[in-house]
Parts: structure tokens; sequence; C-alpha cells
């Protein structure tokens, strides 16, 4: 490096100063400034606006378009690909699971569940006791695991196990009143 | 006369039928008729208990003890077919055991058969039956021998027990709140409870699916190469003791249960943000796929028996 104004040469990046005062007050200049292209901006008027509501829009429109992306991705994340994000991203068979809660919310899935929860105090009744009040306490079983799975699911809906539990879960319950609904008939047992 | 003469055989049947009958002591059956050695028996009775037993002969024997709420015994035979049923004087009407002695019921089938036996109070007992086996209780209790063949075994509130020889077999299982017990088992197994705990022993098991919601579930065997098994609770624990003979691959999750492992590996969190653990991994030649899921149980695997 050169030597410049008489001062020893530079060899290491220790031997700069620290820092470099100025020789005199730059603010007042540099407000003065700020000052001046402020009163500039307001006085272009209309033409201006028009540029910077321009300038919004497209902000806007990158805006939107993001939050498209973002909600594009989530559908996919839920939908198309259920186990992202989740316990079991790798085991817990994507399709099977789209699929089974399709199957959940399937009318003719929830008429015969309307009509065997109709039947089913009937056919608790025809029970012997024990077993009835066996029956009761599973169902109350299978209730609270269900509600304990929608309320986890609640939390993070995109849980692609706790989806899975809770439609075996269903698929549970259809079972237990299925089974009473053979076993109430006394003639063929279950 | 043309008359007569068909109506004569069904005369002679019922004369015969009637002395049968006759012929019991009081309070009890006996009857024994030919089957072929590979048909169908199906037995069904309300309450007391059922044993079935297997022999060597070509034929169906029952004999039973019945209680005073039995109207008749029915033995039919038809092609295959041989149908033993227990009526009650009042069937269809009550489940309540009216404090009448229990009817006892005792079947002998040729060892070959298909068996399948349905009972709503009674504990049924099938013992050295090499066929087929659908066994079905309300409140009984269940137990059998597992022959080489399939069996269906079904409750509502009734316990199951299962013994096996180590011989192959495909198992099918579900109960409501009744507990199954499966031990020296082989081959597939599907088990399915609410509130029941499963303890089962399958060496070896080649697929396996067990799931319950708050029972919990305990198993303990050796998984074949490329093996299957599936775990699932909701709120039950899952032991799984696997032994393998090329290694397992698994994958254990749980939404807010405790997984621990007997090979000092640790679980992970599931995301960054969200709640659950994971623990996946490989075990030699990682040929057999062990799946364990849970949201509050505890998950325990170890890949030892």
């Amino acid at each position: 490096m050169t030597e410049r104004g008489g001062k020893d040469s530079v060899t290491t990046l220790r031997d700069l100063p620290q820092g470099i005062e100025p020789g005199r007050d730059l603010w007042p200049q540099i407000e003065a400034q700020i000052a001046g292209r402020g009163g500039a901006v307001r006085a272009v008027g209309p033409a201006g606006a028009a540029r910077r509501n321009g300038a919004a829009a497209r902000v806007y429109l990158a805006a939107a378009a993001m939050v498209a992306c973002v909600a594009v991705g989530v559908w996919i994340g839920r939908s198309a690909l259920p186990g992202a994000g989740s316990p079991l991203a790798q085991g817990s068979r994507p399709s099977t699971v789209t699929l089974q809660t399709a199957w959940v919310t399937d009318p003719r899935y929830q008429r015969e569940h309307r009509e065997l929860m109709r039947a089913l105090g009937a056919q608790l009744a025809s029970l012997p006791p024990a077993s009835r009040a066996k029956v009761m306490a599973s169902l109350a079983t299978i209730r609270q695991a269900k509600q304990e799975l929608e309320s986890a699911l609640g939390k993070d809906p995109g849980n692609a196990l706790l989806q899975e539990l809770l439609v075996n879960t269903y698929q549970d319950e259809m079972r237990v009143l299925t089974d009473v609904r053979e076993a109430s008939d006394a003639g063929r047992g279950i | 006369m043309y008359m007569t003469h068909r109506l004569l055989p069904a005369a002679v049947a019922l004369i015969a039928s009637a002395t049968l009958w006759a012929g019991d002591s009081p309070g009890t059956f006996e009857r024994e008729v030919p089957a072929p050695a590979r048909g169908v028996v199906q037995i069904s009775s309300t309450n007391g208990t059922v044993d079935v037993s297997a022999w060597d002969r070509a034929a169906v024997s029952v004999k039973a003890e019945l209680a005073a709420d039995v109207d008749r015994v029915e033995v039919t035979n038809s092609g295959d077919h041989t149908v033993v049923r227990v009526i009650q004087r009042h069937s269809g009407m009550s489940f309540s055991n009216s404090g009448h002695e229990e009817t006892h019921l005792r079947v002998q089938v040729p060892k070959d058969s298909e068996v399948d036996v349905s009972t709503v109070s009674a504990n049924a007992n099938s013992t050295g039956v090499l066929g087929a086996q659908r066994l079905k209780s309300v409140s009984g209790d269940i137990t059998a021998d597992i022959g080489p063949a399939d069996i269906e075994a079904k409750s509502v509130s009734g316990s199951l027990k299962l013994r096996g020889k180590g011989q192959a077999a495909k198992l099918h299982i579900s109960t409501v709140s009744g507990d199954l017990e499966l031990k020296h088992a082989a081959g597939d197994l599907e088990a399915t409870t609410v509130s029941g705990e499963v303890t089962a022993e399958l060496d070896p098991a080649h697929s396996v699916r067990l799931r319950s919601t708050s029972g919990d579930i305990r198993f303990e065997g050796r998984l074949t190469r490329g093996a299957d098994f599936d775990g699932q609770t909701v709120s039950g624990d899952l032991k799984v003791r696997a032994g393998f003979e090329d290694g397992l691959t698994f994958e254990a999750a749980s939404v807010t249960g405790d997984i621990s492992d007997c090979f000092n590996a640790a679980a992970e969190r599931a995301s960054e943000y969200g709640p659950g653990h994971k623990l996946n991994g490989t075990r030699g030649g990682g040929s057999a796929h062990v799946r364990l899921k849970t949201m509050s149980g505890e998950i325990d695997l170890c890949d030892r028996k």
C-alpha cells in the first residue's frame, strides 16, 4: 500500500482507525434535502398519486398471489398429502386416510349410523345385564376417544395420525353397534 | 293309499324321534348322527356351557344336561351340515337366567370338521378341531385350541383364550370389552377391541394387525422375513417385543404418549411446532415392517423376544 499524507503504511486491518469523524455537522444539510424532496412529492399532484396507486396495486396483487400460493400449499398438504408434517409422514398411507375421511362424511354412513343409534336402546335392553353394562361402558369409551381426537385435531388439523385414529374409531363404533344389533337377536346369537 | 305311502316315512321318523326323546333320562339328552369327515357342524346354545371336542369317527355325538328353561335340543343332519340347537322355552324373549340349573352341552365332531359355535351367555370350549372354526358369543367366555385352519372368534363382553401349537393359521378376532389371550400361535392375526386387553404371542408371525381404543396391547413373538406388523390404539399402551428373521424397519408415533425402546434409540419430536413424538429406524436387514401408532398411550418397542 502506498503512503498517504506522511502516515505510516497500513499492513493489516488493525492498522486502520476505528472511526473517522466528519469535519463538520452533516445533519442540517441532510434534513434540508429531505424536507425539499417531500415538498416536491406533495407538489406532483394527481399523476403522482396514480403512480403511487399503481405501485400499491402491484403490492396487493403480489400479496394476493402469495396468499393464494400458501392456500394451495395448505390444501395440497391437507388433502393430497395428509402425511406431510405429521408424526407418520412416511408410514401412514395417505391415500387410505383420504379415502377413509371421505367415507366418514358419506351420507350412507351417516344414515346407517343414525339408524343403528336409534335402535340401540331396545337392543341394549335385550342383552344380559352384565353384558349391557360393559357395552355401554365401551360405547362411552369410544365417545370419549372421539371427543379427544376431535379436540386434538382442532389444534392440529393436518395431523394424519389423528385423522387415521379418528376414522378408525368411527369404524370401531360402527362395528360395536352392528355387533350389538346382531347380539340382541336371541335366536341367532351374534 | 298314495297318501299313506307318502306320510309313512314321516310318521316313522316322528315316532323314532319321540322314542329317542323318551329314552333320555329327565333333564338329559343324548344323540349320535352320522356326519361326513369334513362336514360343517353348527352349534348354538344360550346359556350354560358348550364343550366341543374332536374325534376320529364320522359321526356327531351330542350329550346334554338340560336346564329347566330348555324346551328341546334339535339335532338335524342335511348333506354335509349337522346342526345342533338348544331351544329355550321362551326363545327370543329374555336372556335372564331364572335360577334354574345351567345347560351343559357336549358335542363330539369329526376332527376335520368345520365348526360354528354361537352362544349368548354360555361359555364355549373347543378342543382338537382341525377344520376352520367360527366362535361367537355375547357375554360367554370362549376358549379354543388353534388348529391349522382359520379361526374367526367374536365376542361382545366375553373373554377369548386361544391356544396353539405353533402351527400357522389365520386368526380374525374381535371383542367389544372382552379380553383376548393368544398363546403359542403362529401365522396371521387380526384383532380388534374397544376396551379389552390384548395379549398375543405368535412365533413366527407373518401379518399382524392389532387395534384397540382404550385397551392395552401386548405382543410377543418373532417376525418372519417381510412380515408386516401394525399396532394402533387411542389411549391404550402398546408393548411389542418382536424378534426377527431378517431385521425390521420400525415407525412409532405418538401424539402425547411416551415412546421407549430397548436399543437406545431416542424418540424425536414429530414436528418443530406441533405435538407428538416419533421413533423411526431400521434394525438388521430391515425386512419386517413394524408400525405403532397411538394418541395418548405409551409405546414400548423391543427387537428381542
